[in-house]
């Protein structure tokens, strides 16, 4: 039987009580759970839920970690608000606590910064049972170490988060979409380098590579925004097509990338950081006479602005990633599990990760970070 | 110890290696000008090896040793320990990689803050984070205390920019965390490093996310009639949606101080002035200044100045950025404080500290980041009367718990350092303190690196009267 608190209280309980456990939230990534042998006992977070404090003026938001994204989001817009990272998979059901727990971003991301940027204050189980604090619920601290931050990406193996605190922003009154056609990754690359060092303030930034797509997305001040787009266009040389999509493909574009639609259903899924000019590195080849050595990779997408592929469990991917020395994280195995959490080069074992985890979970109740 | 000097000596030139008590004497101190220590002795390093090399063998002997930059800490994070050595890191100044196209520098430790938005700015980049001392003050600083500035709502603090870092630990272990990426996986290691206070161990090499600089921007000064009125323009701006750059608000003791230093053309008899500053690119600023008129203009200033251009920006800023060497001057000494309430309690604080000024007898100014709620009350006394340091201490504390009362934070960018360590049990339980201990220990099991600072219970070193910090005097540096 699963075990389902409805308060942080009744979390440190069950945690107490299970000598191996686990905290599951919705199971939108299941490879996160699925690589955590049986003997460790899932702790549910679909009662942990609700939003425990909500000040618009305050630009906070305090919500119980199985609470929905998608619930999150209705709540702030009521307010003219919103999660600047566009949250993965929350039309899926993903809740916020896997959400940090996995440490996932979304197009948005590209302008005001991923989820590290936003998250300001948790409260979490660790391995001795106890319900500790971290960080705060102002927008601004600098008082004691920043475990919100550590624990973004922890996957359970640190704590089980019971309560977090975001800081929000007012959401743009009006955004627009646009398609740059027939532009190979390597360009692809190089033009998001140059708009992203430009002042043009894009909101989000994705490529389709296979497609040969660059898509790109403005907000802010309704009246702006066609100006905007025109300086956009001015600065995409004329071999390429520029294409400004309607408001509703545009829509639903961007929830197709922020929901995996793009990718057959159930595919594997694997979020690969690459470093801001990466995608260069990565395809230079396609297209030219080094092409053999660029392996069959597989469906992926470039995302957040160029500092993240998502991409499936192809095997040739995964050698080529191996020679560069880049790590993925498995959110989706095929089936069930794919038997480990990462793919690619291996993850490098340090004492001090070690360390921390015996400091934060000194009896192994959760499962390892390996 | 005798051994370890030895030691010492082996890795460092005479000229490199302060042993001397006139050379000493130049670091007992650091921003937080109340306390001083002197240390057995300050290594000056050149090299990222000589720093690991120097760690290492105040771990093999279980000496203490405290990192300093331009010790410009205002919670006297960089103070001394006695018992131990100072390594100094100042001439690890080297910018090693600046790669426009990832958008990241790769800097050493002693780097200057303003170094890198001049290397940047050419190509239209820059380092967002912008603490006042940014002249002098050292990214080493910087991401050892998570350094703040006057634009963290919209752009975050330090360790929201620096996306990943090469350190020694206080064990002697090199470790690389993160690269050069603004996305991740695994735990957040350069995230927990951000911010410990020097109690984890020494950042060698940190990767720097360079943001590209606003396009424009539209800077508006305000005169009100009271503070509170001051306190509701900003709640006003808020409310509507939009989202300043910056927002500040001085109050009059430090209008007045601000105008007798630097002549800044504030409003005369204005109670207080609110700043507020938009940016983005041009049409976007171009929208939002419509809004922010007619919501200031609902604020019923005495008084309203927008600048036309970059000089008449600047000047604005001068008279903000010199309030607090300016109401310096007003006193022998002062304390300045940094606490975080929630914005919308920020009028309810300012009356509270009001009155607690009154009861103590002793001013207080303010000057604060109204848009984060970041408060910095500067208590005015003179350390030549007997007891007043104490009751000037007595009064930060009391603002101190305010600030926790309220929900809010006993730090927002100064740290905890040793200044408010004593307080840190009041703003998190039992548990939460705990289980930051057990971090500090897996991070530096013999607690050696940079001891006695933001736990409580440490031996609690010298305290003394000064005045200014000698930078602040030369106007070099001012203070959030």
């Amino acid at each position: 039987m699963t075990l389902e608190p409805d308060s942080p209280d009744a979390l440190a309980d069950c945690i107490r009580a299970a000598p191996h456990c686990l905290a599951v939230g919705a199971g939108t990534k299941p490879n996160l759970a699925a690589t955590a042998p049986e003997k460790f006992r899932r702790v549910s977070t679909r009662r942990l839920t609700g939003i425990v404090d909500y000040e618009p003026s305050e630009f906070t938001v305090t919500v119980r970690a199985g609470t929905p994204v998608a619930e999150i989001e209705s709540v702030l817009a009521a307010e003219g608000q919103y999660l600047p990272f566009d949250p993965p998979l929350a039309r899926a059901g993903a809740t916020i606590g896997g959400t940090v727990a996995a440490g996932l971003s979304g197009s948005g991301a590209c302008r005001f910064g991923p989820i590290r940027d936003f998250l300001i204050g948790v409260r979490f189980v660790d391995g001795e049972g106890r319900l500790v604090t971290g960080g705060g619920k102002v927008v601004k601290n600098a008082a004691g170490f920043d475990l919100p931050k550590f624990l973004i990406g922890s996957l359970g193996r640190l704590g089980a988060l019971a309560e977090l605190t975001f800081k929000v922003f007012p959401k743009p009154e009006a955004s627009v979409t646009f398609a740059i056609q027939r532009m190979a990754p390597f360009n692809a690359a190089r033009l998001l380098n140059r708009i992203g060092r430009s002042s043009l303030d894009l909101d989000a930034m994705a490529c389709d590579p296979e497609g040969e797509i660059l898509w790109g997305r403005l907000a802010g001040n309704e009246s702006a925004l066609e100006k905007r787009l025109e300086r956009v266009r001015s600065e995409i040389q004329r071999e390429y097509e520029f294409t400004v999509t309607t408001p509703e493909a545009g829509a639903r574009f961007w929830e197709s990338l922020r929901e995996f639609t793009w990718l057959p259903p159930k595919s594997p899924l694997v979020k690969i950081p690459i470093p801001i000019g990466g995608g260069a590195e990565i395809e230079p080849l396609k297209g030219t006479r080094f092409d053999h050595l660029w392996p069959h990779p597989g469906p992926r997408f470039y995302d957040l602005g160029g500092n993240v592929i998502w991409a499936t469990t192809a095997s040739e991917l995964e050698k080529f990633l191996q020679i560069r020395n880049f790590t993925g994280l498995i959110l989706r195995g095929h089936g069930e599990s794919a038997h480990s959490l990462w793919f690619g080069a291996p993850r490098p074992e340090t004492a001090i990760a070690r360390a921390l985890k015996h400091a934060l979970d000194p009896h192994d109740r959760f499962p390892p970070l390996t | 110890m005798a051994s370890f000097l030895k030691q010492l000596e082996a890795l460092f030139p005479a000229d490199r290696l302060l042993v001397d008590p006139v050379h000493l004497a130049a670091y007992e101190s650091d921003g937080l000008t109340a306390y001083r220590a002197t240390p057995r002795a300050v290594a000056i390093p050149e090299t990222a090896e000589e720093v690991v090399d120097a760690v290492r063998l105040c771990a093999e002997h279980g000496v203490p040793f405290v990192a300093r930059g331009s010790g410009t800490s205002l919670s006297g994070g960089s103070l001394p320990v006695e018992e131990g050595i100072v390594i100094a890191l100042n001439r690890l100044n080297r910018i090693l990689k600046l790669d426009f196209d990832s958008h990241v520098a790769i800097v050493e430790p002693g780097v200057l803050n303003l170094q890198v938005t001049q290397a940047a700015l050419p190509h239209g980049l820059h380092f967002a984070p912008d603490p006042s001392s940014q002249q002098i003050c050292t990214i080493g600083g910087n991401v050892a205390f998570n350094s703040g500035g006057a634009h963290c709502l919209r752009h975050g603090m330090t360790s929201n920019h620096v996306l990943g870092l090469r350190a020694v630990l206080a064990t002697g272990e090199v470790v690389q965390f993160d690269g050069a990426s603004r996305e991740r996986i695994g735990p957040d290691f350069t995230g927990l490093f951000v911010g410990c206070e020097g109690l984890f161990g020494i950042a060698l090499e940190i990767t720097l996310r360079l943001t590209p600089r606003a396009e424009c921007f539209h800077t508006v000064l305000a005169g009100y009639e009271s503070l509170e009125a001051a306190g509701d323009a900003v709640a006003s701006v808020v409310a509507s949606g939009l989202l300043p750059g910056a927002m500040e608000i001085m109050d009059r003791l430090a209008i007045q101080a601000a105008e007798a230093s630097v002549k800044c053309g504030y409003p005369e008899n204005a109670e207080a002035v609110m700043i507020v500053e938009l940016e983005g690119p041009r049409e976007e600023v171009a929208a939002d200044r419509e809004k922010l008129a007619a919501l200031v203009e609902a604020s019923r200033p005495a008084e309203v100045r927008v600048a036309r251009d970059d000089a008449e920006r600047a000047a604005i800023w001068k008279g903000r950025k010199s309030a607090f060497s300016a109401v310096g001057r007003l006193s022998p000494d002062f304390i300045v404080q940094d606490g975080v309430v929630p914005r919308k309690r920020l009028g309810e604080a300012l009356r509270r500290i009001g009155a607690m000024s009154r009861e103590a007898g002793l001013r207080v100014a303010n000057v604060f980041h109204a848009g984060d709620g970041n408060l910095h009350p500067l208590i005015l006394y003179d350390g030549r009367e007997p007891g007043a340091l104490d009751r000037a201490e007595a009064l930060a504390g009391r603002i101190l718990r305010l600030c926790i009362e309220m929900g809010g934070s006993i730090t927002g960018e100064h740290g905890i350092g040793v200044e408010k360590r004593d307080y840190l049990p009041e703003q998190f339980g039992p548990d939460d303190i705990d289980v930051m201990r057990r971090i500090r220990l897996a991070f530096d099991p013999d607690e050696i690196a940079n001891r006695g600072k933001m736990f409580p219970g440490a031996e609690a070193p010298a305290l003394s009267q000064h005045g200014l910090h000698p930078l602040e005097k030369a106007g070099v540096i001012s203070r959030e």
